[in-house]
């Protein structure tokens, strides 16, 4: 073997050790989107179900909406015993217009009042997974 | 001799690339396949969880708040209700409600079953793809409880199963926790 067909053969080498890695590397992002959609449709469930808790304990008494963003201003960490992973969640809560805006200045006696829930954590979930409510104030 | 030599390494080269790119090949169809499996997994469970959350959040309507539930296993919930579930619509007649995990097994896993008044709602009622589902219950207090007459809110924890085309051995298992409140309950003060 010569130096020509050497050099060819390690070029040979390279080209197809460049194809492997772009194969590996295209499967490996369509895996990581996959994983990404399945955490987004949990922490959505997450994000639910603290909307929700809100959404309850305001029908129930439990909460009145004077105290919600008080109380819903915080952030955990929730493990999940079904699931192997760990989110963070955060709640903001603030006194807002119809339309959510914040107000120009805050009123705790506002009609409106604006809940945030964001979840992160674990790695697969490639962005922050964010939901908003906004309650109103009833006079039922 | 060296140029039988030449013609065998390159006939040795070629075929051994050759294979790779077989290889590769194969097993980017699996992989297509498989994550077109767990995409159209993903969307079914967002269906499941939001089909869920919509009946549990028409349990108890017109029913006083100790007598909504009937049944509160950890596989299994039975609930009355004043809306038809099936119809989507209020009704003045007493409904029960109940959400299992049928066990008689088939190509496409088990089957969980919601009914009303002993009829499958179609055509949401058979939900696919489920292996395992387990309930817990919680009370006003939000402390986990048995007693039916105190459960007002309920947790969900979901095991899909889907058998991989490629290899039955190794199924795609994907997993959900969900919680859904009773809503008409805490309307009625808890």
């Amino acid at each position: 073997m010569n130096m020509m067909e050497m050099f060819l053969a390690l070029m040979a080498v390279v080209l197809f050790t460049t194809l492997s890695l772009t194969y590996n590397q295209a499967i490996w992002r369509q895996t990581d989107y996959i994983n990404n959609a399945t955490m987004v449709v949990q922490a959505s469930q997450i994000c639910h179900a603290f909307l929700d808790e809100i959404d309850a304990k305001l029908f129930s008494g439990q909460l009145d909406i004077d105290d919600l963003v008080d109380s819903y201003n915080f952030t955990t960490t929730k493990t999940y015993p079904h699931l192997p992973v760990i989110f963070n969640v955060a709640s903001v809560a603030a006194d807002c217009d119809s339309l959510g805006q914040d107000l120009a200045t805050p009123n705790p006696n506002s009609l409106f009042k604006r809940v945030r829930i964001t979840v992160s954590g674990p790695g697969y979930l490639k962005q922050p997974y964010s939901m908003t409510r906004l309650f109103t104030r009833t006079f039922m | 001799m060296s140029v039988m030599l030449d013609v065998l390494g390159s006939v040795v080269i070629a075929a051994t690339l050759l294979l790779m790119i077989m290889t590769f090949q194969m097993q980017m169809r699996e992989t297509v396949t498989r994550l077109h499996y767990t995409g159209s997994m993903i969307e079914h469970m967002d269906e499941v969880t939001t089909t869920l959350n919509h009946t549990f959040a028409m349990a108890g309507i017109g029913i006083p708040v100790s007598d909504v539930c009937t049944i509160v296993d950890t596989n299994r919930i039975e609930f009355k209700t004043l809306w038809d579930v099936a119809g989507d619509s209020l009704s003045s007649t007493l409904h029960v409600i109940h959400i299992a995990l049928d066990d008689s097994s088939s190509a496409q896993g088990k089957v969980l079953t919601i009914k009303q008044d002993g009829s499958v709602i179609q055509p949401l009622g058979y939900i696919m793809y489920i292996e395992r589902i387990r309930f817990n219950y919680f009370d006003l207090a939000d402390s986990l409880t048995t007693d039916t007459s105190e459960v007002r809110s309920a947790e969900v924890l979901l095991t899909f199963r889907r058998d991989s085309p490629w290899n039955p051995d190794q199924p795609l298992r994907s997993n959900i926790q969900m919680k859904s409140y009773f809503m008409n309950s805490y309307l009625q003060g808890g």
